[in-house]
């Protein structure tokens, strides 16, 4: 069933049988408590199967895949030299951790030592549990 | 001869449906042989059915051609849909059973949905992105996720909260655009968890403002080229009236595991359990069965 590529991006039927469903079994009249439909293959699909919760684990994959993002400010650092300098300055550590924001274990190194400086008053640990605490400062502004 | 229905119309509804050049498909109703759809008429309603003497298996495909027949008559006229896999023994019992027990309400339910249809949008938005954006300026992001089981579930849970509230925030930016298009609207899915989609909304659309709609939309699109944006129709709009859901009829209770039409009297057939498994055997496949066990 092709859905894709018709005038103004609207596709004339449901892509998924769920939807089509929807209309035809769900929403239709039924006649006489006599009918009864049996739908070879698909009788166990309800329309009730996207009722969803949130659970624990979607939590826990947020928890993980934030951490993970590759968040990256505009401005591209360039070269890891670059990068340990400004480390060393702990000025500019919002960039930093976006720029090694794909080497985990990295940034997890230098996070470390910017909790321990004296000026890190922007650090927010209220809603974390202690000990550990989330990098606290703004994203770089994207215009640097 | 057995009759499969899929939607009532009005009685003078017009019925290009043969007469289109558009190929055999969707003016053939479901059954083997396909047989040609018709009215059968009575009062000021109509029923949309096709002959059948086996209606043979019902999967998906059955089920697409049962909503491309609503379709079409959509396209002439208002039409409420009977439920996939409805079978009556014969256009007399079309009549008798089914349209005059809904004279009374259902033209009137008809005219509350004339020249409008029901139109979609699902939207989603990939999880990274989503994410991405939600904790951006926010002390999450690059949170790293804490040892401790509840901390980390203590952290998604923030991080779910900034999700949803951006989604909410970008359905309703969304909805403003097109609401004042449209004649009602409504959720089709539940909104406001971490796992519901970021916007699954129907809309009632006047069908002449269909072009309009989908400008609508197009701008949607283009505002958010990182949203996936589903947008169907057009369809019945069977969910913005309150149709009789169920047709009782006087027909007297048969038994549902007599060797009828399929196997549950009169109207439908077959056991789920056997339909499921086995096609009909040939000495059944006749529709003479059902109506010997009307009397």
């Amino acid at each position: 069933m092709t859905v894709a590529s018709y005038p103004m991006g609207r596709a004339p039927r449901p892509s998924g049988l769920a939807d089509v469903l929807d209309v035809v079994l769900d929403k239709g009249i039924v006649i006489d408590a006599y009918v009864r439909v049996a739908l070879v293959g698909i009788e166990i699909l309800t329309i009730d199967a996207r009722i969803v919760i949130a659970s624990v684990d979607t939590y826990l994959r947020f928890a993980e895949a934030v951490n993970r993002l590759d968040i990256q400010p505009k401005e591209q650092v360039e070269g890891l030299p670059g990068l340990m300098r400004e480390v060393t300055d702990g000025t500019s550590r919002n960039r930093v951790k976006g720029a090694l924001g794909g080497l985990k274990e990295t940034a997890e190194d230098v996070a470390e030592v910017l909790r321990g400086t004296p000026s890190d008053s922007g650090v927010d640990a209220r809603d974390l549990p202690a000990g550990r605490s989330a990098p606290a400062e703004r994203r770089g502004g994207r215009g640097g | 001869m057995p009759v499969v229905l899929y939607g009532i119309v009005r009685a003078d509804h017009p019925f290009p449906v043969q007469k289109r050049d558009t190929g055999p498909g969707p003016a053939l109703g479901i059954g083997h042989p396909a047989a040609s759809l018709r009215l059968v008429r009575s009062g000021p309603l109509a029923a949309v059915v096709s002959e059948t003497s086996d209606v043979g298996e019902l999967g998906e495909q059955e089920a697409i051609r049962h909503l491309e027949i609503l379709q079409r008559l959509l396209a002439d006229g208002p039409v409420l849909p009977v439920r996939l896999g409805t079978v009556a023994p014969d256009d007399e019992a079309v009549r008798t059973e089914v349209l005059e027990p809904v004279q009374d309400g259902l033209p009137e339910q008809l005219d509350a949905i004339d020249g409008l249809v029901e139109l979609y949008l699902d939207i989603e938005e990939s999880e990274q992105t989503e994410l991405a954006e939600a904790v951006a300026r926010t002390p999450l992001a690059y949170a790293p996720p804490p040892d401790d089981l509840d901390a980390r579930i203590q952290l998604g849970q923030r991080i779910a909260d900034l999700v949803v509230a951006r989604r909410t925030a970008q359905a309703e930016e969304i909805l403003d655009d097109l609401r004042p298009l449209a004649r009602a609207d409504r959720p089709r899915r539940h909104h406001g968890g971490p796992e519901d989609p970021a916007l699954s909304w129907a809309f009632l659309v006047p069908a002449d403002r269909l072009s309009d709609f989908d400008a609508a939309v197009e701008r949607v699109r283009a505002a958010r080229p990182s949203l996936k944006v589903d947008y169907v129709g057009p369809l019945p709009a069977v969910d913005f009236v309150d149709f009789p859901a169920h047709v009782r009829t006087t027909a007297p209770a048969v038994d549902t595991t007599g060797d009828t039409f399929g196997g549950s009297g009169r109207w439908g057939w077959g056991g789920e359990g056997e339909q499921r498994n086995t096609r009909e055997p040939a000495d059944r496949a006749g529709g003479g069965g059902t109506r010997d066990d009307r009397e």
